[in-house]
């Protein structure tokens, strides 16, 4: 792909090495996600070249944020209790402030540890899709009204949630068609701890399979990074690299793997490796 | 904070368990069963599980500083919930637990109104801030599934520095293997030389009560920790006290932290990928690349 990356920046006065880190963008806003130390704080960017403003805490004692631009006004997802067994979705209010918005979503005890939600939106019916890691395997929630339920159980012909067996650390990404599924498998793949696959979905209430799933490619312990450019329909997957090995990548060097595919997701091609210091 | 003189305090449990937890277990009502974890931080922690049939239809309780308490006689018909085990195994119910404590300190529970049990040692109840209102149920420490390969006990955390085990951030869990049929064991003592010891004096792995002690490592200071050939365990805290189990054991490990995690936004307004990464740079830092498509 013709793309150029900047040189990393280093978010200012973040040193926390479990924090878990995204943006959620508006037109009128650029906000950093930022879950840290048990809480999620917002860091507000002045731009997209930084000018980062003093961290507020929105939620406390709620881990794992994910946020979406949901009609114009973000939502977040994020997974508590203490093992996080709970996810729970919020919507910012006009205060600044984050509400939750309906029934928290109960990961089922048997199931494991929920981390890392994930959410994505239907653009035209606003459908809200959250992807859940519990413990090995994945797992897929819908909500028809922007959070006010969700489904648990057989819905339309559909049992809830929906499982992916074995995939963890699961991102998102919907059009008006098709709902996909990235995320990490465990299993050394040419020299990688695991592999990145990409699942494929209708975007309907009948959430069904399109297909098989596709290796990205290989990936250290991490969750990608998974974008589908709505007008062009390139996708891209970042993968993390931490240790050495990797017979497509030389050294022992950290950083980050960059996959795109132009086919919706069928063929994948490693392009580029962006060191980490 | 605990419990003041003259004071009531209400608890509101929503308890919910799965058929799903039930299943394939011989003793699988144990093992259905649910904790809940109420309060934010240790000293404010105080653990329910309710039994719903089997070893005596209850609700089990108790709080830090290694006060076990249970009541075993305690039926959920019988005051008046209007379920029944097999019905609460599927669902789910609310009920209030009150707890009233008179001018000596002494701590009468309640459930529904129906008088549980009566404490008679002022001080235990530490309940963080329980008088303030209700308290939900925040969390769940159960294990389940088909077997006990499958088991899971979430939430003992430490930080743990050693070959065997990868950190800082790392859970640990401990299953004891004294007589074939490993079973997880945590346990609520405060540090691990408390904790040996009580493994030492209860640890016995057909004890019930052993087997679901639990261990919250939380924030105690454990720099070491190790697994020798035998299968024992040993330690070291970071005030130097040392110990070996005196049960067989096996460690696991899993990472509670976070793991590098990478994310792309499309800034709309600059046509501009926005990459965050965390967890990758050597030194703690979040950083944030711009992706542009080529002139």
């Amino acid at each position: 792909m013709n793309y150029s990356w900047s040189e990393r920046v280093a978010v200012t006065g973040v040193t926390d090495a479990d924090a878990v880190a995204s943006v959620i963008a508006t037109h009128a806003r650029l906000d950093l996600l930022l879950g840290t130390g048990g809480d999620v704080q917002v860091l507000r960017m002045g731009s997209i070249d930084g000018g980062w403003q003093t961290p507020v805490e929105v939620v406390s004692d709620e881990a794992f944020p994910s946020g979406v631009n949901l009609q114009g006004r973000y939502a977040l997802a994020t997974v508590g209790g203490n093992p996080t067994k709970t996810v729970r979705f919020w919507r910012l209010a006009d205060d600044g402030s984050y509400a939750p918005v309906g029934s928290a979503v109960d990961v089922y005890e048997s199931m494991g540890t929920a981390q890392y939600p994930s959410l994505a939106v239907h653009p035209d019916n606003w459908r809200v899709f959250v992807a859940t890691r519990v413990g090995s395997k994945t797992i897929i929630n819908s909500s028809p009204d922007a959070g006010a339920t969700w489904h648990e159980n057989d819905v339309d012909g559909v049992v809830w949630p929906t499982e992916v067996v074995g995939l963890q650390y699961p991102v998102l990404c919907c059009d008006k068609d098709y709902l996909w599924l990235v995320g990490w498998r465990a299993g050394v793949y040419l020299g990688a701890a695991g592999k990145v696959e990409c699942y494929q979905f209708t975007a309907n209430s009948k959430l069904e399979q399109v297909g098989s799933a596709v290796t990205v490619g290989p990936s250290d312990e991490g969750k990608p990074g998974f974008i589908r450019r709505p007008k062009t329909g390139e996708m891209l997957v970042l993968a993390p690299k931490t240790a050495g090995g990797w017979s497509t990548l030389s050294g022992n060097t950290t950083g980050i793997v960059e996959y795109w595919s132009v086919n919706t997701g069928s063929a994948w091609t490693q392009q580029v490796f962006h060191e980490v210091p | 904070m605990r419990l003041q003189l003259c004071s009531v305090a209400d608890v509101t449990l929503r308890v919910k368990a799965t058929q799903a937890q039930a299943t394939g277990l011989g003793d699988a009502l144990w093992y259905g069963g649910s904790w809940m974890k109420f309060g934010g931080s240790y000293q404010g922690t105080m653990y329910f599980r309710v039994v719903p049939d089997g070893d005596g239809a209850g609700l089990r309780y108790w709080t830090p500083g290694y006060t076990r308490c249970y009541y075993t006689g305690y039926s959920l018909e019988t005051i008046g919930l209007g379920v029944v085990a097999k019905e609460f195994i599927d669902g789910e119910l609310d009920c209030t637990v009150r707890f009233v404590t008179d001018v000596t300190g002494i701590a009468s529970v309640y459930i529904d109104g129906v008088l549980l049990e009566v404490w008679d040692a002022p001080g235990e109840v530490a309940v963080t801030d329980l008088v303030s209102g209700l308290y939900h149920a925040v969390g769940w420490k159960s294990v389940s599934g088909a077997g006990y390969e499958t088991c899971r006990l979430g939430g003992a955390t430490a930080t743990v520095w050693d070959t065997h085990v990868p950190g800082p951030s790392a859970n640990w869990k401990v299953r004891l293997d004294g007589d074939g049929n490993p079973a997880v064991v945590k346990s609520v003592a405060h540090n691990w030389t408390d904790w040996v010891a009580w493994v030492g004096a209860a640890g016995d792995p057909d004890d019930y009560e052993a087997r679901w002690d639990l261990y919250a490592a939380g924030d105690w200071d454990v720099s070491q920790v190790a697994v020798d050939t035998d299968g024992c365990f040993y330690g070291v805290t970071q005030e130097g006290d040392t110990f070996l189990s005196t049960q067989r054991a096996v460690f696991e490990q899993y990472r509670v932290g976070a793991v590098p995690n990478l994310s792309i936004t499309h800034h709309t307004v600059s046509n501009t990928l926005l990459v965050t990464d965390a967890g990758l740079a050597g030194d703690g830092s979040v950083g944030m690349w711009k992706v542009q498509r080529k002139a």
